[in-house]
């Protein structure tokens, strides 16, 4: 008599619909078969066999190669990753990645030299997008090249802030001789001279590449939310946006103590510290990935697709919009952040975890 | 890049990118181990043959699904095992298949954990590359070259998925400082 629950089971099986039990019943005892059954003596003939299936199967439906060389690079590269996991050899076989694959409708360019000073007196200035940074000496203040800033006289008309939009990078040599180079969407607030003052402090929303000039009498502070850094004279970057939920700072040479909500952690070398309304925490890191922004790059360790999509938006001063959720995928890899942004979303397409579709100054994300 | 060199890895990345030569490959791979699993359970080589091309006729259709983050194999040889109990529940064997499934949830020792029952099927496959004729084996044997999964290599060194991921990142800083930019990975490998 044939068994309703076997033949029940079986369905359940083939549909997908069975429990995390009956899933090992069922493929417990179809191991069990296919021990137990005994093969048909083998007459086939292999070769005929071979052919006679494939011209049952699907040929190619347009002649067109797609993307051979991207994505053969990629696969390239994740064997090397694979490989590499066991001792980095064998990596001839790699060939640099190939993202010429136009597939979106529009395109948006990347970020370039913006931002906008503002004076005391609240007049704005608009500094020159072929120029990266200014200089201010003494009551001088010029462009990172010697050429001067419209007809500005910093003594009479003191500076408060240089801003970047969405979109833009600037650097700013200050009156002590630190520089500043600042990220997207940022914001430093400063004096137009130190001298007089015991310390060196400045201001900072966003996120800002600090080498500090040495000089012990004034200690340099950097003030961001509720984070306060102090330090003497050292390299190290701090990200304090306002949508992301914690300021890291990270030290690349030299030493700082970073202050938090009353408490206060000496950061060493390589190491970053991620302040939240709850604390401090440290952690060691690689301080290419922390600075990537500045050498050009983005670059991804294990990052949540959603903050690396808030550093996308922030750099090509797009608009993000998720359709169905947040994709909880992390990524690795880096990319170069002076393309146009459909290069930087077709690497991380090629993950064939997320989608993408540009509309204007907005991009979707389709799961 | 030779086609016949690629790992099971690159093949199904350059499969999700609909590129048949790759397709083909994998057929030339592995169509006489799943024909071979597929006869042995059906006692019929038509049937077995009419397994082998639904599940390549399927994942020509599904390429752009595909996970690159399962491994070529695991993903055909769970495929060859749902259509051929497709095929023994339409067939002339159902009777005798569900009457010993039958007796197997009463008697049958069950094995609980998913990745040991897996590797146990696996293997039961891999066997049958013994019983290949030759040029047939060393094709297969060219997929068994580079496609360890993340997983597997976790296991295999004895290392801690984290520190997997670890290595993954410091194997990508090596290609980016070759390479330039542009690389990047998914790391859902472990969900």
């Amino acid at each position: 008599m044939e068994s309703q629950r076997a033949k029940q089971l079986l369905e359940k099986y083939l549909n997908g619909t069975c429990s995390h039990q009956e899933k090992i019943i069922f493929e417990s005892w179809y191991n069990n078969e296919v021990k137990n059954r005994e093969d048909k003596p083998g007459t086939v003939d292999f070769i005929e066999q071979q052919t006679k299936i494939y011209n049952r199967l699907p040929k190619p439906t347009s002649t067109k190669t797609i993307a051979f060389k991207w994505a053969s690079s990629i696969a390239a590269a994740i064997a090397l990753i694979i490989l590499g996991l066991y001792f980095f050899k064998n990596n001839d076989t790699v060939k640099p990645v190939n993202t010429n694959t136009p597939t979106y409708a529009n395109d948006v360019a990347p970020g370039s030299n913006k931002a906008v000073l503002t004076l005391a007196n609240g007049k704005t200035i608009n500094l020159n997008d072929t120029k990266s940074g200014i200089v201010i000496k003494g009551s001088q203040l010029t462009y990172d090249d010697g050429t001067a800033i419209q007809n500005l006289n910093i003594k009479a008309n003191p500076i408060s802030t240089i801003t970047t939009p969405r979109g833009g990078q600037y650097n700013v040599e200050l009156p002590d001789g630190t520089t500043v180079a600042l990220n997207a969407a940022s914001t430093l607030k400063f004096p137009s001279t130190f001298s007089g003052l015991v310390t060196r402090t400045v201001e900072l929303t966003g996120e800002g590449y600090f080498q500090v000039a040495k000089d012990k009498q004034h200690p340099f502070i950097v003030k961001s939310a509720d984070q306060q850094i102090e330090v003497l004279g050292t390299h190290f970057n701090v990200s304090s946006y306002a949508d992301e939920t914690h300021i890291k700072t990270t030290l690349v040479e030299g030493s700082v103590k970073v202050t938090s909500n009353g408490k206060t952690q000496l950061l060493k070398p390589n190491q970053q510290s991620i302040a939240t309304a709850k604390g401090i925490s440290i952690r060691d890191v690689d301080t290419e990935e922390a600075i990537a922004w500045k050498n050009g790059l983005f670059i991804f360790d294990n990052e949540p697709l959603e903050s690396v999509l808030r550093k996308v938006a922030r750099w090509y001063n797009v608009e993000i919009v998720y359709t169905n959720g947040i994709p909880n995928n992390t990524f690795i890899g880096s990319v170069s952040r002076f393309d146009q942004v459909s290069k930087v979303l077709n690497v991380l397409e090629s993950t064939g975890s997320v989608h993408f579709k540009i509309e204007g100054r907005r991009i979707t994300v389709l799961k | 890049m030779n086609i016949h060199k690629s790992s099971d890895q690159e093949l199904m990345v350059l499969l999700k990118a609909k590129d048949h030569a790759a397709f083909t490959e994998i057929y030339n791979r592995y169509w006489a181990i799943l024909f071979r699993h597929a006869r042995r359970m059906l006692h019929d080589e038509d049937e077995a043959a009419d397994v082998v091309q639904e599940i390549f006729t399927q994942i020509w259709k599904k390429s752009a699904d595909i996970q690159i983050t399962t491994t070529l194999s695991s993903y055909l040889y769970t495929t060859v095992r749902n259509k051929t109990i497709d095929m023994i529940n339409r067939g002339r064997l159902a009777k005798n298949y569900l009457a010993s499934l039958d007796s197997f949830i009463d008697h049958g020792q069950y094995v609980t954990d998913d990745q040991v029952r897996y590797n146990e099927f696996a293997a039961l496959i891999d066997q049958e590359i013994s019983k290949l004729p030759q040029n047939i084996r060393e094709t297969f044997q060219l997929s068994r070259k580079t496609n360890l999964s993340y997983k597997e290599i976790a296991t295999e060194m004895n290392i801690s998925d984290d520190s997997v991921k670890k290595r993954i990142s410091k194997a990508l800083k090596i290609l980016r400082v070759k390479f330039g930019a542009s690389i990047i990975i998914l790391v859902n490998i472990f969900p």
